[in-house]
């Protein structure tokens, strides 16, 4: 005896008798005598370029995140600042005195 | 057959007339392959297109060692998996945007009461490998006698025959797992 799930599988597997042969659209006729009249365009393959174009844009899309990021953090350095801590290092260090 | 061989000649030596015919003989033929292959009607017909432009343009190339229609039949298999390739590249670069989805395909020339059984199969049929594929679809879709495939195919009868059971199991396979979630 045959389970609901057999029976199913078997109507799913069975699905395709009695069908049809689908059939394109009338026009497509047309179409395909357009393309062959047409002069065959040399197709640059693209595939490749692709990656290349993805790469270049994620890599100015990293740049100017970088370049951002850079500008606002708070610890990024004025010239006033590096002259402030160039001094108390010489003082800290006592770097110049005899 | 010789008249087909004939029609191919003519087309060669550029005759319009012998191409629409042609056309007319085998248009539902190719497009119901490339239908099932594609499962989107759409790129059956550009892939139907790309064919009969193959056919007219290699037609001089046709040497007669196959018959015309296991010819044909080679083109068609070829293009379909190759447009199908083609589609998954681009589908991973558009970060699978893709526009229909197999599942809701439903073959034009199934019965009606069959519809939602056959979205199952088709379903199931698009997850099979590349040759158990072409074998089933030429088998039980286009209904071509198993020799014809195993010519279209370039393989033994045996080695068909042996496709065709791997492709029913995965089928059932895939089915079993399917049948929980299927609609009631």
């Amino acid at each position: 005896m045959k389970s609901d799930k057999d029976k199913w599988i078997a109507g799913v597997l069975g699905s395709l008798e009695g069908s049809k042969r689908a059939v394109p659209p009338p026009e497509l006729f047309a179409r395909i005598q357009q393309k062959i009249a047409r002069p065959e365009a040399k197709i640059v393959p693209i595939g490749s370029y692709r990656f290349a174009a993805a790469a270049a844009v994620l890599l100015l899309v990293l740049n100017v995140f970088v370049l951002h990021q850079y500008s606002k953090a708070p610890g990024s350095y004025s010239n006033e600042q590096v002259t402030v801590s160039s001094e108390s290092l010489i003082s800290d260090f006592n770097l110049y005195d005899q | 057959m010789d008249q087909q061989i004939h029609l191919i000649k003519s087309i060669a030596g550029q005759d319009q007339q012998a191409f629409q015919e042609l056309y007319t003989l085998y248009s539902s033929k190719v497009y119901n392959t490339a239908i099932s292959y594609a499962q989107n009607p759409a790129d059956a017909e550009e892939i139907t297109q790309d064919v009969f432009v193959k056919i007219h343009k290699y037609a001089a190339q046709f040497k007669g060692e196959s018959s015309v229609g296991t010819w044909i039949y080679r083109i068609v298999v070829n293009t379909s998996l190759n447009h199908l390739k083609k589609k998954k590249r681009f589908s991973f670069l558009s970060f699978g945007q893709t526009e229909t989805h197999p599942s809701d395909f439903d073959h034009p020339g199934i019965l009606l009461e069959n519809k939602e059984n056959a979205r199952y199969l088709f379903q199931s049929i698009d997850t099979l490998p590349e040759s158990q594929k072409t074998a089933f679809i030429l088998s039980f879709v286009e209904e071509l006698p198993r020799q014809e495939v195993a010519d279209v195919m370039e393989l033994s009868l045996k080695a068909v025959e042996s496709l065709l059971q791997r492709a029913k199991k995965n089928l059932r396979d895939k089915l079993e797992n399917a049948y929980p979630n299927r609609r009631k």
